[in-house]
C-alpha cells in the first residue's frame, strides 16, 4: 500500500491495556483502579465494553457459585481435585485460594452496584447443593454496573475494536494492533502490561457458545504454552423438535437433563453413569453413544423428573429468567412434552493458556484471565474449566482470575523498567499488512467455509467426546484440510475480516485438541477414549503445548508437589 | 441464523443503541428508514438482547433455525453404521 494510499491509523499508549470486556476483563480494570488509582487502564473490545454490552455474562443464565460460610473450602478443594473432575491434575495450591477466596470476591460485587438474587432478611439467596458450594443467582446485566463503575474510576475504553495481533519486542509483549470493526481504522496500542480477557475458543457451534478463540491463537503466536488441551471437550444435549430441527443449548431444554436420560423406561444414565452429578461429562455423551450404536435409540428426555429432582439448586435473577423463557418461546419449547429426542451438542470451551499463580504467561507483559485460561491454569484439573462439572463457576472464574490478573498487572508496572523505546515503523506495518490481507485478493474462499469444515471435525461426538486414535486421526485429517484452505480466504467486508481472524483461530484449537488427545493415551475425566479406557497412574502429568518454529511441540511435565 | 429483525416503525425512537447491544455484530443502521436490520444474520445467537434492551420495545427476533450450519452429531461412520443397523432391522421386520 502507498503511503498516500494509507488507511487511518490511531495510537494510544496505556500502563494496563485488556484486551476483553466481559466480567474478567472488568475485574481486573477494576482491581487495578482499586489498587493504583494513578494506573492508566485501557479496555478494548470487538463489541461495546463501555456500556456493559460485552461478554458472555448477559447471554448466560447468571449463576454464580461459590463456597458459602456454611461449606467447607477444604472440601470443595477435595470435591473438585477428585475422580469426578480434576483427577489430580489441578494446582492445588491455586485451588485452595480459589475456594477460599470465592466467598469475598461474590460479596465485593455489592461495592460495584451488581444485583444479586436476595431473600427478605437481605441474605443472599441461593441453592444448597448436597455437595461443597451453593449458587445464587446474578444479574446477566451486571457487566452494566461494572462497566459505569470502572468509568468513574478512570478506565477508559475503546468499542468495536478487533484486535488481531500482539506487539512482542524482545521477548517481552508491548502492546497489541486491531483494527476498528466499523470503520476498518487501524488501531495501535501500546503497552506497559497486556492482559488477554477475550474469552475461550467455542468454534461457534452451540448458539451463545460462540467465544472463536482469538485469545488462544494471540497467546500461541506470542510463544506461550498452553496446559491440558485435551480436557477442553465439553458438551450439552441438544433437542429434536417435532419437525426434526435441532436446537441447542438455552434454545433446547435439555442442557441440564444429563441425568436424565431415557431409553423408553430405562435411564441410562444411571446405567452408564450412577449417582448424582452436579452437571454433564463425557460420560453422559458416553451413554449416549453406546445406547444409540447399539441400535437402542431414540435416546430422550424426562424433563419432568429433571426438575421435579434439581429445581431447588437454582435459584435465577429475573433479568435471566425473562430472556431464558423470551429465548425458550422462540424455539418453541415444549412445556406440554415430557418427554422428547435428544442428541449430544458440542460446547468445547477450550481456555488453555497457561498461566501462573498470578495469572502470568510465559511470556513477560502478558496476563491471561477469565475464560482464556481456565484450564491452562490447572486451578480446576482434568476438566474444560469453565464451568466444567459445577455450574456458575464461570463467573466465579472471571472473578477470580481478574482479581488475581489485576493485582499482578499493578505489581509488575512498579517492577519494570519502562524504556519508553517505540515499536519499529517495520513491525507496525508487518503487522498491519498481516492483519488486513486478507483484503488484497482478487478471487478467495469465505473463512465461514473453513470455519463450517473445522466444526465437521469438532462437532461429532465420536470425535471429540468419545475418542479413539482412528478416529481422531480422521479428525484431524479434516483440521488438517481446513488448514490448507487458509490461505485462501478473502475477505468481502470488516466484518469478514474479523471471521478470517476466528477460522485461523479455530483451526489451531482444533489442532491442538487432537494433537494433544492423541498423545495422552489413557482416559481421566473430560478425556475419554475408548481405545484406553482406563486412568492409567503413570499419566498424572500435565500435557504442554507451544509453537516451535512452524511445529506443534507437545512435552509432558511432572506435577509438582505443593 | 435469523431471518430478519422486524422494527415496530411506530415504537422505535431512533436512538441507535441497538448497534451496541449485539455482540456479534449483527445489527447495522439502514440509514434510509433510519431504523436497524439484521447485517449479518447468521451470526446471531438468539440471545434476544437487542429486544429486551431496546428503550422503545422496538424489535422482534424473527429466528429462522435453517440458516445456520449444523455439522453432524456423529462422524459419518458411525451414522452410515446406524443407518445399516436401522435397514436391517427393517428387512428382518419385513420377513
Amino acid at each position: 500500500m502507498s503511503a498516500e494510499n494509507k488507511r487511518p491509523r490511531k495510537s494510544q499508549c496505556s500502563h494496563v491495556l485488556i484486551i476483553g470486556g466481559g466480567i474478567s476483563g472488568l475485574t481486573a480494570a477494576l482491581t487495578i483502579k482499586e489498587t493504583d488509582p494513578a494506573a492508566d487502564v485501557l479496555l478494548v473490545d470487538k463489541a461495546c465494553a463501555s456500556k456493559g454490552w460485552a461478554g458472555k455474562a448477559a447471554r448466560t443464565a447468571g449463576l454464580l457459585s461459590f463456597v458459602s460460610q456454611e461449606k467447607d473450602p477444604e472440601e470443595f478443594a477435595r470435591y473438585c481435585a477428585g475422580a469426578d473432575i480434576g483427577c489430580g491434575l489441578n494446582d492445588m495450591a491455586l485451588l485452595r485460594d480459589f475456594a477460599y477466596n470465592s466467598r469475598r470476591l461474590v460479596e465485593h460485587l455489592a461495592d460495584w452496584d451488581v444485583d444479586i438474587e436476595r431473600n427478605e432478611d437481605g441474605s443472599m439467596a441461593v441453592g444448597v447443593w448436597p455437595l461443597p458450594w451453593v449458587t445464587a443467582g446474578v444479574d446477566p446485566d451486571m457487566c452494566r454496573k461494572m462497566s459505569s463503575r470502572a468509568k468513574k474510576y478512570g478506565v477508559l475504553f475503546e468499542d468495536h475494536v478487533v484486535i488481531s495481533e500482539l506487539i512482542v519486542l524482545e521477548g517481552r509483549v508491548r502492546g497489541a494492533v486491531g483494527f476498528h470493526l466499523l470503520d476498518g481504522t487501524y488501531q495501535i496500542y501500546l503497552a506497559d502490561v497486556v492482559i488477554l480477557a477475550c474469552g475461550s475458543q467455542n468454534f461457534d457451534i452451540t448458539p451463545s457458545w460462540c467465544s472463536t478463540g482469538v485469545s488462544q491463537k494471540l497467546a500461541y503466536d506470542a510463544g506461550c504454552r498452553f496446559r491440558n488441551v485435551e480436557f477442553c471437550g465439553m458438551g450439552d444435549f441438544g433437542r429434536f423438535g417435532q419437525d426434526g430441527q435441532r436446537y441447542y443449548g438455552q434454545h433446547s431444554g435439555a442442557h441440564t437433563a444429563h441425568d436424565c436420560l431415557y431409553v423408553g423406561e430405562e435411564n441410562i444414565s444411571q446405567k452408564w453413569r450412577p449417582g448424582f452429578h452436579s452437571s454433564m461429562d463425557p460420560m453422559a455423551a458416553y451413554a449416549w453413544y453406546r445406547e444409540t450404536m447399539a441400535g437402542n435409540g431414540p435416546v430422550e428426555v424426562h424433563y419432568q423428573k429433571f426438575r421435579d429432582e434439581s429445581g431447588a439448586l437454582f435459584h435465577f435473577h429475573p433479568n435471566a429468567m425473562r430472556r431464558m423463557h423470551r429465548v425458550e418461546s422462540l424455539a418453541e419449547y415444549p412445556y406440554e412434552h415430557e418427554q422428547y429426542e435428544v442428541f449430544p451438542g458440542f460446547i468445547s470451551e477450550m481456555s488453555a493458556i497457561r498461566v501462573g499463580h498470578g495469572m502470568e504467561t510465559d511470556i513477560p507483559g502478558l496476563l491471561a484471565i477469565g475464560d482464556t485460561s481456565g484450564a491452562g491454569s490447572a486451578r480446576a484439573g482434568a476438566v474444560p474449566a469453565p464451568p466444567a462439572k459445577i455450574h456458575g463457576t464461570g463467573i466465579l472464574n472471571a472473578l477470580y482470575s481478574g482479581d488475581k490478573g489485576g493485582s499482578t498487572a499493578v505489581l509488575l508496572l512498579h517492577g519494570i523498567k519502562r524504556t519508553g523505546e517505540q515499536p519499529p515503523a517495520e513491525l507496525l506495518d508487518r503487522l498491519e499488512e498481516s492483519t488486513y490481507h486478507y483484503f488484497d485478493r482478487e478471487e478467495g474462499i469465505s473463512p465461514r467455509d473453513v470455519i463450517c469444515r473445522v466444526q465437521d471435525a469438532m462437532a461429532p461426538c465420536d470425535y471429540s467426546f468419545v475418542k479413539t486414535k482412528e478416529r481422531m486421526e480422521e479428525a484431524l485429517g479434516i483440521i488438517l484440510e481446513a488448514k490448507e484452505m487458509l490461505p485462501r480466504m478473502k475477505a468481502e467486508n470488516l466484518h469478514e475480516l474479523s471471521k478470517c481472524l476466528d477460522a485461523q483461530a479455530m483451526v489451531l484449537c482444533g489442532e491442538m485438541f487432537y494433537r494433544a488427545s492423541l498423545a495422552r493415551t489413557e482416559s481421566r475425566s473430560f478425556h475419554l477414549r475408548e481405545d484406553y479406557p482406563e486412568m492409567d497412574a503413570s499419566w498424572k502429568k500435565w500435557l504442554n503445548i507451544r509453537k516451535n518454529g512452524e511445529e506443534m511441540e507437545i512435552f509432558t511435565e511432572e506435577i509438582p508437589n505443593i | 441464523m435469523i431471518r430478519e429483525l422486524n422494527v415496530d416503525q411506530q415504537k422505535c425512537i431512533h436512538c441507535r443503541q441497538c448497534l451496541d447491544f449485539c455482540y456479534t455484530n449483527v445489527i447495522g443502521w439502514d440509514e434510509t428508514k433510519e431504523q436497524p436490520f439484521a447485517q449479518y444474520p447468521l451470526d446471531c445467537q438468539l440471545c434476544c438482547v437487542c429486544e429486551d434492551a431496546c428503550p422503545a420495545h422496538a424489535i422482534t427476533v424473527i429466528p429462522d433455525w435453517s440458516r445456520k450450519y449444523y455439522p453432524d452429531y456423529l462422524s459419518a461412520k458411525s451414522a452410515a453404521a446406524i443407518r445399516e443397523m436401522a435397514a436391517e432391522k427393517e428387512r428382518r421386520a419385513g420377513k
